[in-house]
C-alpha cells in the first residue's frame, strides 16, 4: 500500500461520519448521501496516490461533498420524482405529513430549498461557521453566501408563516 | 433581517436530526468499490490486446446464444443449489431481430442498491379487487410512524381521503397512524376527481377502520375486522431495501423496442406496493405470483443511459422466484402479452455462462468487485 492508501484510510475514517451526517443534513436521504460521500473519496484518491497533500482535508472534502451533492442532485432530480410516485408511503403526502409536527414542519420547508441554499444554512447553523469561513470553504464570494443565506430564510419564514396560516 | 428565533429552531433542527446518524456498512463496501474500480480502469487501459480477445469471445458467445438452434450446452438450465446466485436470461421466445445489448452485475453479493425514504415507519396495504380478482378496485393503506406530536387527537383531510390518529402529549415522542382510502389510480370509478388525483373513500369507512384498528407487538397495528371485501395484500417499511446483487440483461432490436431484465437478491419490497393502480393485473409467471402493468413496475430506470428504449416503457412484468429474487421485466415497444410470454420462457444459466455474456469490463465471476454496464452490441 503506497502513502496515498494510507493517507486516504487515515482521512477516510476520521472524516467519513462527519461528512455523512453533513450530507444527510443538506440532501435529506442516507443513501444518496452515502454514495455522494463514497464518489467524493474516490475522486479524491487519485489525487493522493499523485503525491498531492491536502493541508486541510475537512474543507476540501466539504466542499467536494458540496459540489457533489449540488450536481448529483440536478442529475436526479427527475429520478427522485418518478421513484416517490412508485413508491407508496412517498406519494406526494409530504405537504400533509408537514402538519404533524414542528420538527417535520421545519423539515419539510428545508426540502423545497435549493441545495446550495441548504449547504450554507447546514454550514451556518450546524457546523457553525461564519460567512466568511463558509466562502472560503465553498470558494465563493462572502456575498454570495450572504444572499443565498437571506434567499433561504426569507424563503423559510414564507413557507412556515403559510401554514401558520393555513392550519 | 436577523431572526434569532428561527435561528435558533435551525441549529435545533439540524442537532436532532444529525443526533445518532451514523453511515452504515454500505458507504464502506461503496468506498471499497469505487477504489478497486479506479485501479481496474487504470490496470485496464493497458490491456488493449487482451481486451480486443475477450470482445470476441464475448460476440462469439452471444451470437450463439441469439441463434434459434443454439446448442443445448451454452444455455442449459442448471440444478441449482440453495447458496447459488440465480442467473436468468432470455430464451427461445425472443422477438425476431431482438439481439443481446448489454449485460452488468451479479458478482456483488450482498452490496445494497438503495432503499425507500421513509416517509412512514411502515404501510401496511389493503385490497378489495374486480370479480375476477385480478386488478385492484379500492385501496386502504394503514401508515405509522413515530413522531413528536403536539397532542393527541383525530385529524382528517377528507377531500384527500385520510384519517389520522396522534398519541402522545407535549414533546414526547409519540405515534402517528394514517388511513388512507381511494379507488385504485386508473379505475374509471376514480376518474371523477377535478385535480386528477384518485377518488377518496367515504370518510365514514375510514373512520371505521381507525376505530378498529388494535396495537400489535412489538409495533405497528392489526386491523380487526376488514371492511367488506378488502383483503390484506402486504406490508413493508418505508424503508425498504431495494435489493442486493443486481444483475441486469437487456435485449432489443433497437433503441425503440426491446427489455431489460433485472433481478436481484434480499429484495424487501413486495409485489403489493403496486397494487394501488387498477392498470396492475395480477398473473402467474413461472408458477409464482406475479403482476403485469402497463408502465414501469421498477422503480427507477437503473440502467446505462445507452439504452435509451426504456425512457418510454409500455409493460413490465414483476415476480418473486422460490429463491426469494425479485424479478422485473421492464419493455419498450412491447406488450404485456409479449413480455408475459418472455417472462415465461426464460432459461436458467450458471455462473459460467452468464458472465461470458459480460463485456470487458464486466468479466469478474469471482470477484467483489461491481461490473459497470457494457454494451456488447452498440
Amino acid at each position: 500500500m503506497g502513502a496515498g492508501d494510507r493517507q486516504f484510510d487515515e482521512i477516510y475514517r476520521a472524516h467519513r461520519a462527519d461528512l455523512f451526517r453533513l450530507a444527510v443534513l443538506i440532501c435529506g436521504d442516507r443513501t444518496r448521501s452515502e454514495d455522494a460521500v463514497a464518489e467524493v473519496f474516490a475522486k479524491v484518491l487519485p489525487r493522493w496516490r499523485a503525491g498531492a497533500v491536502l493541508e486541510r482535508p475537512q474543507q476540501y472534502l466539504r466542499r467536494a461533498l458540496v459540489n457533489e451533492l449540488s450536481g448529483g442532485f440536478r442529475r436526479q432530480a427527475l429520478e427522485r420524482r418518478t421513484a416517490a410516485k412508485q413508491w407508496g408511503d412517498d406519494r406526494g403526502r409530504m405537504a400533509f405529513d408537514a402538519e404533524i409536527s414542528e420538527h417535520d414542519r421545519m423539515a419539510a420547508a428545508l426540502a423545497t430549498l435549493p441545495v446550495v441554499q441548504r449547504a450554507v444554512l447546514v454550514l451556518r447553523y450546524y457546523v457553525d461557521l461564519s460567512e466568511a469561513e463558509i466562502a472560503t470553504l465553498l470558494d465563493v464570494p462572502q456575498g454570495t453566501v450572504k444572499s443565498r443565506a437571506a434567499r433561504a430564510m426569507a424563503r423559510l419564514r414564507e413557507l412556515l408563516d403559510e401554514e401558520t396560516v393555513d392550519a | 433581517m436577523p431572526d434569532p428565533d428561527l435561528d435558533d429552531r435551525l441549529r435545533e433542527l439540524f442537532e436532532e436530526d444529525a443526533r445518532d446518524l451514523e453511515p452504515s456498512d454500505r458507504l464502506d463496501d461503496l468506498v471499497r468499490q469505487l477504489r478497486e474500480q479506479r485501479i481496474r480502469r487504470r490496470r485496464w487501459a493497458a490491456r488493449g490486446l487482451a481486451t480486443v480477445a475477450v470482445v470476441a469471445t464475448v460476440a462469439v458467445t452471444s451470437a450463439v446464444l441469439r441463434s434459434p438452434d443454439r446448442p443445448a450446452s451454452v444455455v442449459a438450465g442448471t440444478s441449482r443449489g440453495d447458496d447459488e446466485t440465480l442467473f436468468l436470461v432470455a430464451g427461445g421466445s425472443l422477438p425476431e431481430g431482438f439481439e443481446l445489448l448489454a449485460t452488468s452485475g451479479g458478482n456483488t453479493p450482498g452490496v445494497r442498491i438503495g432503499r425507500g425514504t421513509g416517509t412512514w415507519d411502515r404501510t401496511q396495504r389493503w385490497v378489495r379487487f374486480d370479480a375476477a380478482h385480478e386488478h385492484p378496485v379500492e385501496v386502504i393503506d394503514i401508515q405509522w410512524r413515530a413522531s413528536k406530536v403536539l397532542r393527541d387527537d383525530v385529524r382528517s383531510m377528507e377531500e384527500q381521503g385520510w384519517v389520522e390518529r396522534q398519541s402522545g402529549a407535549g414533546s414526547e415522542r409519540g405515534s402517528v397512524v394514517r388511513v388512507t382510502g381511494h379507488v385504485a389510480r386508473g379505475h374509471p370509478d376514480g376518474m371523477g376527481s377535478p385535480d386528477g388525483s384518485e377518488a377518496p373513500l367515504p370518510p365514514e369507512v375510514l373512520r371505521q377502520v381507525l376505530d378498529d384498528l388494535t396495537p400489535r407487538a412489538p409495533d405497528g397495528f392489526a386491523l380487526a375486522r376488514a371492511p367488506d371485501g378488502f383483503e390484506l395484500v402486504g406490508e413493508w417499511s418505508g424503508r425498504a431495501e431495494a435489493g442486493t446483487n443486481r444483475r441486469l440483461v437487456a435485449y432489443g432490436e433497437s433503441n425503440l423496442r426491446g427489455f431489460q431484465l433485472e433481478i436481484v437478491d434480499d429484495s424487501e419490497r413486495p409485489l403489493s406496493m403496486s397494487l394501488d393502480d387498477s392498470t396492475v393485473r395480477l398473473v402467474t409467471v413461472r408458477g409464482n405470483e406475479g403482476i403485469v402493468a402497463p408502465h414501469n413496475l421498477g422503480s427507477e430506470n437503473r440502467f446505462d443511459p445507452s439504452v435509451l428504449f426504456l425512457s418510454d416503457i409500455t409493460a413490465s412484468v414483476m415476480w418473486v422466484e422460490p429463491g426469494g429474487e425479485l424479478v422485473t421485466i421492464t419493455a419498450a415497444g412491447m406488450t404485456e402479452d409479449e413480455v408475459l410470454a418472455i417472462a415465461d420462457d426464460l432459461e436458467v444459466v450458471d455462473a459460467d455462462t452468464w458472465f461470458a455474456l459480460h463485456g470487458p469490463d464486466g468479466v469478474d465471476p469471482s470477484g467483489s468487485l461491481p461490473s459497470s454496464t457494457t454494451v456488447v452490441f452498440p
